[in-house]
């Protein structure tokens, strides 16, 4: 026999049963929660995180050495580039060629019957290196007079090519009044090469 | 208006609260654990509105449960016993596969001149079952859905849903349990506006039958004595019915429920009138807490108590 009756209307019963398992469920989620929060707390002890004043304090230890460095980069540059300046300056006024001496050593190769009308040199920079032409111009009496006088420039060892550009006849400058041969030369040279 | 929860959780483990709403008091009563230390909660109050719907006192109730040391759990109220329809019934044999349910709500609408539909009905056989039983002596229930309804509203309103409603000579089997012979066993309950008599077979119900409200107390203290004539006349005949019933049974003695069960007079003159021994039920043995405070927990509690030693689910 049983005698254990509820007369609580079956929609109200319901309800109750739903409430009691929600209670339940409220209290088996509050259990998990409550092992979870242990459970990492746990996890917490045993992995301990970084002191984050400590790594902070690290990072701007680190933010100050660079810094410095870059500082100590700058005051560097800034050498270097004075340095730069000074030598351009020391070769401006140190490194240039000694152009009396090509001038005495040409002059010293012209045969006695040749003179010179125009003597120019120019900067080319078509290369990279640095190259200067040298033009002369001038007359003389025959023509294998200009052509021993272009060999004896290329023998000189200075020019990197010597070129006769034009070679004509005309009536002549000379005190002899024959007719005389008209020339311009150009030779390239290297401007280390005249040291 | 809702009230919110006035009634905690608090420590330690706590059973039932079972409530009696009774015609003249309202009980209730919890039982509790601390520790090694076994206490009762108890409570007793006089109703303000006699006749006017229990339901109206409820809140009242509540609030004063919540001073006096009930702690949240299961509630269980006991439906007023004028509320209840209860019959004997001869109901078809259970492996005849009939609608049984749906017969004891028809039997009982009938009685209570109401839409079968409407009743929330609960039926029990009465009777050991035999293979050949072709048909089975039972007890049918019946409460107007809308009655239980409006009980469980009252208490909705307080904060403290119920989570069950019972019957009233249900909770004092179940209270009886430990003082209840077993076999046969006949206890008048006098707590309520209608007394009852009710039979006890091995601990669980068997028969009820309502007897004339005003059949003693009425006349107490007026004669020095006590009126037993239509009392007592009810009482002999339901004796009689169960000599019927079980011919080699003999009932040595009946417990007496009821607020003033242990006024010594009253039981005296019950005894021979009736000439049989009856006995008054207290409360507090029943419940068997070692460390019980008594104060205030009278032989009108059994009900209560009964209902708070529930233990099957809502």
């Amino acid at each position: 026999m049983k005698t254990a009756f509820n007369f609580l209307p079956w929609r109200r019963r319901a309800a109750a049963a739903r409430r009691r398992l929600l209670g339940r469920w409220g209290v088996f989620a509050a259990v998990l929660a409550a092992m979870l929060t242990g459970c990492t707390l746990a996890v917490a002890r045993m992995f301990p995180a970084p002191d984050q004043a400590a790594t902070q304090r690290e990072i701007d230890a680190l933010q100050t050495e660079a810094a410095r460095l870059q500082e100590n980069i700058s005051k560097l540059e800034r050498g270097v580039a004075a340095a730069s300046r000074s030598i351009a300056a020391s070769r401006a006024t140190v490194d240039h060629p000694d152009w009396s001496v090509l001038l005495v050593r040409v002059l010293a190769a012209r045969p006695d019957t040749m003179i010179f009308r125009r003597w120019a040199l120019t900067r080319s920079d078509a290369t990279k290196q640095e190259l200067l032409s040298l033009r002369l111009e001038g007359e003389t009496r025959d023509l294998g007079r200009v052509t021993d006088f272009v060999m004896q420039l290329e023998s000189f060892g200075i020019f990197r090519r010597v070129s006769l550009i034009r070679a004509s006849s005309r009536a002549s400058m000379l005190a002899t009044g024959d007719d005389s041969i008209e020339f311009a030369i150009d030779g390239e040279l290297l401007v280390g090469g005249t040291r | 208006m809702m009230h919110s929860r006035t009634i905690y959780p608090g420590f330690g483990s706590a059973g039932p609260i079972g409530i009696d709403l009774g015609a003249t008091r309202l009980a209730a009563v919890q039982l509790l654990r601390r520790g090694d230390r076994r206490v009762v909660a108890a409570l007793e109050l006089p109703r303000q509105l006699q006749g006017q719907p229990v339901t109206e006192e409820i809140g009242r109730l509540v609030r004063v449960m919540a001073r006096r040391g009930f702690r949240d759990a299961p509630l269980i109220v006991s439906m007023p016993d004028a509320d209840v329809t209860l019959a004997e019934l001869m109901l078809p044999a259970v492996s005849s596969g009939a609608p049984l349910g749906d017969m004891v709500a028809e039997q009982l609408g009938r009685m209570r001149q109401v839409e079968p539909s409407s009743l929330e009905v609960a039926w029990w056989s009465t009777q050991e079952r035999t293979a050949a039983a072709t048909a089975t002596r039972s007890l049918g229930a019946g409460v107007v859905s809308e009655t239980a309804d409006a009980l469980a509203r009252s208490f909705d309103e307080t904060g403290l849903p119920i989570d069950a409603i019972e019957l009233r000579p249900v909770a004092i089997a179940r209270a009886c349990r430990g003082i209840a012979g077993p076999n046969v066993e006949v206890v008048i309950d006098r707590s309520s506006d209608v007394a009852m008599l009710i039979v006890l077979e091995k601990g669980e119900v068997s028969y009820v039958r309502k007897i004339a409200p005003h059949g003693i107390g009425a006349c107490a203290g007026d004669t020095g004595g006590f009126a037993v004539d239509s009392f007592v006349s009810e009482v002999r005949l339901t004796l009689g019915y169960l000599v019927h019933r079980h011919p080699s049974e003999t009932v040595r003695r009946v417990l007496l429920l009821g607020s003033d069960a242990d006024v010594a007079a009253l039981s005296n003159a019950l005894d021979e009138a009736l000439e049989i021994k009856v006995v008054p039920v207290l409360a507090a043995p029943l419940a068997q807490f070692q460390s019980i405070d008594t104060k205030g927990f009278g032989p009108s509690m059994v009900v209560a108590l009964g209902l708070a030693l529930r233990t099957e689910a809502p």
